[in-house]
């Protein structure tokens, strides 16, 4: 028999579970310094410093667009 | 009340049937469980008080007879009556089962929509009247409802004259769980005050009896919300949460280095204006990015009715990673049929989380609608302080549900009383 008490509780129990998850992914967050990065992209050669023009970015061209 | 009656044999002189006394000297009032005869039960023998009316007969949801254990005392269940008030051409029923205890008297258990009610009558010091209600015994109690009851069926015995059809006028006040009610009758106002049982409190206290039990349907005048007292304790779970919240992640932010590890200004010469040839993108010095943290490039450009944007690429000179992203300001103004307007900005930033220490450089490829000196800077371990808005958001929804379950059950309660809550299309609906 599932009392009100015992409703509470899982429901408290429930909550303590959501704020721990929630207070713990907002200090994850703040702590790397956000959530969502572009991606990363690897194999860029050293030539890149003597030859910007070598590098192709995904912003090449037109008008610029966030992200990738 | 000092010694337990005997059960007294009693034969109905309508149908012969057996009746059996256990109120003996208490009963005033008994009604045929066979035939449905009113009898006046201090006659002897016993007189007809109400012909048999087998119409009317029903058989109580609790059998008569049956022994049941209310806040540690044996009742048995003598009587039954069922009553009715009509608001608003509509009926409510509801039952009430007389219990008698030899030492502690009588107690009343209603019933109305599967709901159950353990009532006391109250002696010595009554309710005093208040503005909107009544106070008793250091609590408040809200008017809930005025109402004409009439007695339609009865059954066993009663200490009262009983008779159907009987109308008293009753009130009652609520402060769940608990309900004061008064009866106006010839001889003066009688108080009760009862207490709410959940079904399953009845089924415990008729342990052992069978019992055919209504399904309980609606808010009752003092049933406890089940929402209440989880919304005051999701509240102070919420407030705690929102401390540890702020707490910490206001430690997190004010630990960030927040430090500028390159800023330098450029010209970007509009292709028209540029050698043919001439490769707009470069690279800056290497700059080094030590502990943890994001990055945030920032571009920024005094541009007037123009835009100008540059592919900025963070490069890490030791791994051969990069992060491509793009920076784009833009400044309009003007005046148009007299109002003069602007929009745009002349700063973008773009912020890259987690990014490893090491040296890196930038990797800059500008383009604009027109020449301009624009700078680039790079700050590292930047605070990112508006998480905190939609993790407070996060942490108020489930007080705000309890709340908003809360006050719907407390509205379902009140549409049942005198006084409904007014909603404001109600209002706009009276304007009319």
């Amino acid at each position: 028999m599932t009392t009100m008490s015992d409703s509470h509780r899982s429901a408290r129990t429930l909550y303590l579970i959501w704020a721990v998850l929630v207070v713990g992914a907002t200090g994850w967050a703040i702590n790397r310094g956000g959530v969502f990065a572009p991606e990363k992209v690897t194999g860029v050669p050293k030539s890149v410093r003597n030859n910007p023009g070598s590098y192709r970015s995904v912003y090449v061209g037109g008008r610029i667009i966030r992200g990738k | 009340m000092t010694s337990a009656p005997l059960v007294r044999a009693l034969t109905c002189p309508s149908c012969g049937g057996a009746i059996e006394s256990h109120l003996g000297a208490w009963s005033t009032t008994v009604v045929c469980a066979r035939c449905g005869s009113t009898l006046d039960a201090r006659s002897d023998p016993l007189q007809i008080l109400i012909a048999a009316d087998q119409a009317a007969m029903r058989t109580p949801s609790i059998p008569l007879g049956s022994r049941g254990v209310f806040e540690g005392d044996a009742y048995e269940a003598v009587g039954w009556q069922e009553r009715q008030i009509v608001v608003d051409a509509e009926v409510y029923r509801w039952r009430e089962f007389v219990l008698f205890n030899p030492y502690l008297g009588f107690r009343y258990l209603s019933e109305y929509d599967g709901h159950w009610n353990f009532i006391r009558p109250i002696e010595g010091t009554l309710p005093t009247a208040e503005t909107d209600g009544v106070s008793y015994a250091g609590s408040t109690f809200r008017h809930f409802q005025n109402a004409g009851a009439t007695t339609i069926r009865v059954l066993g015995e009663f200490p009262w004259e009983v008779r159907r059809d009987d109308v008293v006028s009753t009130s009652d006040y609520v402060a769940p769980p608990v309900m004061l009610s008064s009866e106006d009758e010839d001889d003066g106002t009688t108080w009760s005050i009862g207490a709410y049982l959940e079904p399953d409190e009845i089924v415990t206290a008729f342990d052992g009896v069978a019992l055919e039990l209504p399904p309980r349907h609606g808010v009752f005048a003092n049933q406890p919300s089940p929402w209440a007292s989880l919304s005051r304790r999701l509240w102070m779970m919420g407030l705690e949460a929102g401390v540890v919240l702020l707490l910490l992640c206001g430690a997190l932010l004010f630990m960030r280095q927040n430090t500028q590890v390159f800023r330098s200004t450029y010209q970007f010469v509009h292709p028209t204006n540029a050698p043919a040839g001439d490769e707009q993108a470069f690279v800056t010095p290497l700059f080094a990015l030590t502990g943890r943290g994001n990055v945030r490039l920032s571009l920024r450009a005094t541009v007037d009715n123009a835009w100008l944007g540059a592919g900025v690429t963070l490069i890490d000179a030791d791994r051969g990673t990069a992060f491509d992203t793009g920076l784009e300001v833009g400044r309009y103004s003007g005046v148009d049929a007299g109002e003069s307007w602007s929009e745009g900005s002349y700063d973008a930033t773009f912020r890259i989380p987690a990014v490893p220490a090491g040296n890196y450089y930038l990797r800059i490829a500008p383009e604009g609608a027109a020449s301009a000196e624009y700078t680039v800077s790079v700050k590292r371990d930047t605070p990112v302080a508006w998480y905190l808005l939609p993790a407070i958001l996060a942490l108020l929804v489930p007080p705000l549900m309890a709340s908003i379950a809360s006050g719907s059950f407390e509205h379902r309660r009140w549409m049942e009383s005198d006084h409904p809550p007014v909603s404001s299309s109600d209002e706009d609906d009276d304007d009319e």
